[in-house]
């Protein structure tokens, strides 16, 4: 079977490089953001590789060469991301097995892999001229059994926290580009505040005020300007009641559009059973981090 | 805005920054010397995201102007090298997003360097102006008192 981030980015090699010095490239369409899912797809891909954790390196995502696996988003990235790297694992390592089988005369059956080593005889190392990774998923190799897993279930340090103990860039705060500008959104007063007028203040390296309707953001050349220009824009807004009752904030959401679900159907009652009815509702929640959001256009 | 030349000694290497003099610090480690660890959080200085030392002192680099820090000497995270904090943040993988992480390194980097055997409260008021939106503050008190330790026994080793 294929999973679909699989069957989306079907060649293998968009996945998995082997290199002759013993290392795994392992790329996945997955952010880091201190959830984890680096190390634990590093976990999925060294089980069905059948190599130690300490050879896969997880190649920091980019736009060109990663997967496209849409957002990181709504715990889905060891569902989604894992199911796919599972696969690819199962499926490279079978391919290194058919051309070990294939130089050592014998049959896959009786080829057995241990870090990367096949019957202590040849290993993936010796063989990356032979395999051709280049190659689309068949879904025809499954993946190893739960029971024989042994990197995933096992506790390792994140693979992302050194970084940001020692304050390497990390973020997509600290990408710089040549000839880059800064730019800072300015923010209404409330919500659903329409911006009436505004004037631009006279500043040295201030670029462009940029508005959009009720968006308004600056540009400049330094970050502290940007800043500064912020601060100075002079704008006129209007303000509106655009917030629902704090009191029946229940009732609100449910008077939006909803997604209903029935967890399960009542059995048939044989008399004594009693019904209890309760309503139970959480406020909506809203997921703040440190970081400010942030964005890098080219 | 007018730019002035300043001259601060940042990580043991003399620098010299133009920019307006109300320049946050913070914005000329980043933007002009590429030091990228010390990270903007809130701009005001009341997260901790950004501290740095300044002649020993910690401070939020976000609200200290260039003109208050000419002549003087600052450390950023860059500029620890390796520690035994930071290998004990990493033994107790003190951190989820890791973006206030800079800003405890320094600060527990300040605390240590005043008092070398905290207790658990004196760690949990050191860190208390440091936020963390992920919850990893526990495991970040346990490493500094890891450290704490770890020190103690060197220099004990070295006597």
């Amino acid at each position: 079977m294929i999973p679909p981030n699989l069957a989306a980015n079907p060649r293998l090699s968009h996945w998995v490089s082997v290199h002759a010095d013993g290392t795994i490239d392992v790329r996945c369409g997955k952010v880091e953001l201190g959830q984890g899912v680096l190390t634990a797809l590093a976990q999925i891909a060294a089980d069905e590789l059948d190599v130690a954790y300490a050879r896969i390196h997880m190649v920091p995502l980019t736009t060109d060469s990663s997967p496209d696996e849409w957002v990181t988003a709504g715990s889905r990235s060891i569902e989604d991301s894992g199911a796919a790297l599972r696969q690819v694992g199962a499926e490279v390592r079978a391919l290194f097995i058919d051309a070990a089988a294939s130089i050592m005369g014998v049959s896959t059956d009786l080829l057995s892999v241990d870090d990367g080593v096949i019957n202590g005889a040849i290993t993936y190392w010796d063989l990356v001229d032979d395999v051709d990774l280049d190659v689309e998923a068949t879904g025809s190799v499954a993946p190893k059994p739960f029971s024989q897993r042994r990197v995933v279930g096992t506790s390792q340090p994140r693979l992302d926290i050194p970084d940001k103990v020692y304050g390497r860039p990390r973020f997509i705060h600290d990408v710089s580009l040549p000839g880059m500008l800064y730019g800072r959104v300015v923010r209404p007063p409330s919500r659903g505040a329409t911006l009436l007028s505004m004037t631009t203040p006279k500043l040295d390296g201030l670029v462009e005020v940029v508005r959009e309707g009720d968006f308004l953001g600056v540009i400049a050349t330094r970050e502290e300007t940007a800043v500064r220009a912020a601060e100075l824009l002079r704008c006129e807004w209007a303000e509106q009641d655009s917030l629902p009752d704090v009191d029946a904030l229940p009732e609100f959401l449910m008077s939006r559009r909803t997604e209903d679900i029935t967890i399960s159907e009542p059995s048939t009652s044989d008399g004594k059973a009693t019904t209890v009815s309760a309503v139970y509702s959480r406020p909506y929640l809203a997921h703040a981090s440190m970081a400010p959001s942030c964005a890098l256009a080219r | 805005m007018s730019d002035e030349t300043f001259r601060l000694l940042v990580n043991g290497a003399e620098v010299t920054v133009e920019g307006d003099r109300d320049t946050p610090l913070l914005f000329a480690l980043r933007n002009r010397l590429g030091l990228k660890g010390t990270r903007f959080g809130c701009g005001l200085g009341l997260c901790g995201a950004c501290n740095v030392l300044v002649d020993g002192r910690l401070v939020h680099s976000c609200d200290t102007p260039l003109w208050s820090v000419d002549g003087k000497e600052v450390v950023t995270v860059e500029g620890l090298g390796d520690t035994p904090l930071q290998r004990a943040m990493i033994d107790e993988q003190a951190a989820q997003c890791g973006y206030c992480v800079s800003g405890v390194v320094m600060t527990a980097t300040a605390l240590l360097a005043r008092n070398s055997a905290p207790d658990e409260a004196e760690v949990r008021a050191a860190l208390d102006d440091n936020l963390c939106r992920c919850g990893a503050h526990n495991r970040m008190v346990r490493a500094v008192l890891k450290a704490a330790e770890v020190e103690a026994a060197q220099m004990k080793a070295v006597q």
